[in-house]
């Protein structure tokens, strides 16, 4: 376990070459210019020359990647091409909002969907019949779409809460609730699969057997088991909670890195692009580190291997 | 439920195709005297802010989107598919590359991917098409390569190999068709997600451009007027949702009837 964890750490450095590499070579091979971007497409040459020549746009591949990893182990980030702050300040200032949001949303789709997943994995067949069209509908709305109408039926109709904005608790729960509707409604099918397999399992038998009462076997023997492989999927899920983010920070004005992100992808301002995309990377990574270091203390079986 | 859903989509796509003339109006044509009318009888699904008619627009721009889905799941299979088989079937410093490939476009929010490729070319058709394809092979490169690994063990190759059979052949009579399966119930499963991110990036602006209408730029563009015409957001919401609910109960029917992943 020891060495497989150690072989995950020293592969992250990998994993963010590789992408920013990706990123880059993506940036360099599709058209489209920042200098013209930002000056307009009618400004003189001689302009654009000297703004491609301060933003270091009109120095060969190679060199710019370099000279971008070099930035990257100083702990900098460059500056914005628009607003000319600091990125990594800017992400510092943004990353603890959408943190909040992710955090909600969690808090809001874990408990839901486990709960939810295992009633479809116990209850009536015809319930499940019923839950299961609910939960691929959670799957298959638009995320954007659920943020809309949510902020219509509840901030216009109802003017229960604000409907857009960075702020304290009010804020948050319009947003929160749209980035766990998809969450939720995966978690709990995921988690009624695994369940239905797991009460296949002999030792549940034996468990029922032995004595030991519904209710407990419920909670000791099928809960532990189950949930190990779900926490893996909500990890590797986390890129398309991600995806999940950039909609509803942008739908609801939250300041955070998501938004960002889409700003920076909109307007060609490379630095933030990279920067976002590193944070997302770095974030997944460490989030799916997390996971498997949750095995270890879950499964007593992993300890060995 | 994949028969629910088997009725569901051949409504859509029915309406789809056979619709604009059907519902009556012309999808682009402004009519300042129709501004923002609620459902009626006429307009069953309102009019929007030009006084175009909604259900108009929401059937043309059906179109567009399965169109889309059309073509991504086909550079989808072609791309995943070759990539699995080669993955799978040579291994190697090739497979370790390819599915180091595979690792870092998956730990990767493909959104923010497509959206970067489609506002690095011209938007339209093509863009969309090429950001959807270019991240949606990943997954199914990864469930093909696993499939190939254990056919190319298998005792039928074993035969055909000693039979003299070339690689070519072995990997393309062999061990393509019976990774086929497994390679279009995954892609049917992929199907309503891409609904959902050709959703996305049109309501974000990056698809298909006015004034031709696609369901998530329908959405985008009313965005505005959702307090004072909530008709403009809500159906082609509800479209989206029922396209991608329809594809994702088919693709989850296929895969419990020919008992595959289990």
């Amino acid at each position: 376990m020891k060495t497989y964890l150690l072989k995950r750490f020293l592969l992250v450095p990998v994993v963010l070459a590789g992408i920013t590499f990706l990123v880059f070579l993506l940036i360099w091979a599709l058209p489209g210019d920042p200098s013209l971007a930002l000056v307009g497409e009618r400004a003189k040459a001689a302009t654009v020359e000297s703004i491609r020549r301060e933003l270091g746009v009109d120095r060969p591949f190679l060199e710019q990647y370099l000279g971008y990893l070099k930035l990257i182990m100083h702990g900098n980030l460059g500056r914005s091409f628009y607003t000319n702050r600091s990125v990594a300040d800017d992400l510092i200032d943004k990353l603890p909002h959408t943190l909040a949001l992710a955090a909600s949303a969690m808090a809001l789709a874990v408990p839901v969907g486990v709960s939810l997943g295992l009633f479809m994995a116990l209850g009536k067949r015809r319930f499940e019949r019923f839950l299961n069209v609910i939960t691929m509908a959670g799957v298959s709305l638009p995320v954007f779409w659920v943020g809309l109408i949510l902020m219509l039926l509840i901030s216009v109709k109802a003017r229960l809460l604000p409907p857009s904005g960075t702020g304290g608790f009010r804020y948050i729960i319009l947003p929160a609730i749209t980035l766990a509707v998809p969450a939720f409604a995966s978690i709990a099918r995921v988690t009624k699969t695994v369940a239905m397999d797991v009460l296949n399992q002999p030792f549940m038998l034996t468990a029922r057997a032995k004595g030991l009462r519904r209710l407990r076997v419920v909670f000791t023997h099928l809960l532990k088991n189950t949930l190990i492989p779900v926490v893996t999927v909500i990890g590797l899920d986390f890129g398309s909670y991600l995806n999940g983010a950039v909609l509803t920070e942008t739908i609801f004005g939250w300041d955070g890195v998501g938004r960002f992100a889409m700003e920076g992808i909109i307007k060609r301002d490379y630095p933030v692009v990279m920067g976002t995309v590193l944070v997302g990377t770095l974030a997944f990574v460490g989030i799916n580190l997390i996971v498997d270091l949750c095995y270890a203390v879950m499964d007593p079986r992993v300890k060995k291997g | 439920m994949t028969r629910a859903a088997v009725i569901i989509l051949f409504v859509i796509i029915l309406g789809v195709v056979a619709g604009p003339p059907i519902s009556g109006y012309n999808p682009v044509r402004i009519d300042l005297d129709a501004i923002k009318l609620s459902p009626s009888p006429e307009h069953p699904f309102g009019t929007d802010n030009k006084g175009r008619d909604v259900l108009s627009r929401t059937l043309y721009g059906g179109r567009v989107t399965l169109l889309i889905v059309l073509g991504a799941s086909g550079i989808t299979f072609v791309i995943g598919m070759l990539v699995g088989l080669v993955s799978g079937y040579f291994g190697g410093k090739l497979d370790l590359l390819l599915m180091g490939i595979v690792d870092i476009l998956l730990s990767f929010p493909t959104l923010l991917l497509a959206i970067g490729i489609s506002i690095l070319m011209p938007p339209g058709i093509l863009s969309v098409l090429i950001a959807i394809g270019s991240v949606g092979w990943v997954g199914l490169a990864r469930l093909v390569r696993g499939q190939v690994v254990v056919l190319k063990e298998s005792q039928q190759v074993e035969a055909a190999r000693a039979l003299g059979a070339s690689e070519l052949r072995i990997l393309f009579v062999y061990i393509f068709p019976q990774s086929l399966p497994v390679a279009l119930v995954a892609l049917s499963m992929k199907m309503g997600g891409f609904i959902l991110s050709e959703a996305a990036l049109s309501f974000l602006g990056l698809g298909v451009q006015p004034p031709w209408p696609t369901w998530g730029s329908m959405i985008g563009q009313s965005r505005i007027f959702i307090t004072s015409a909530p008709w403009m957001v809500t159906f082609p919401g509800l479209m989206i949702g029922f396209a991608a609910l329809s594809f994702n109960m088919l693709g989850e029917g296929l895969r419990d009837r020919l008992n595959i992943f289990r």
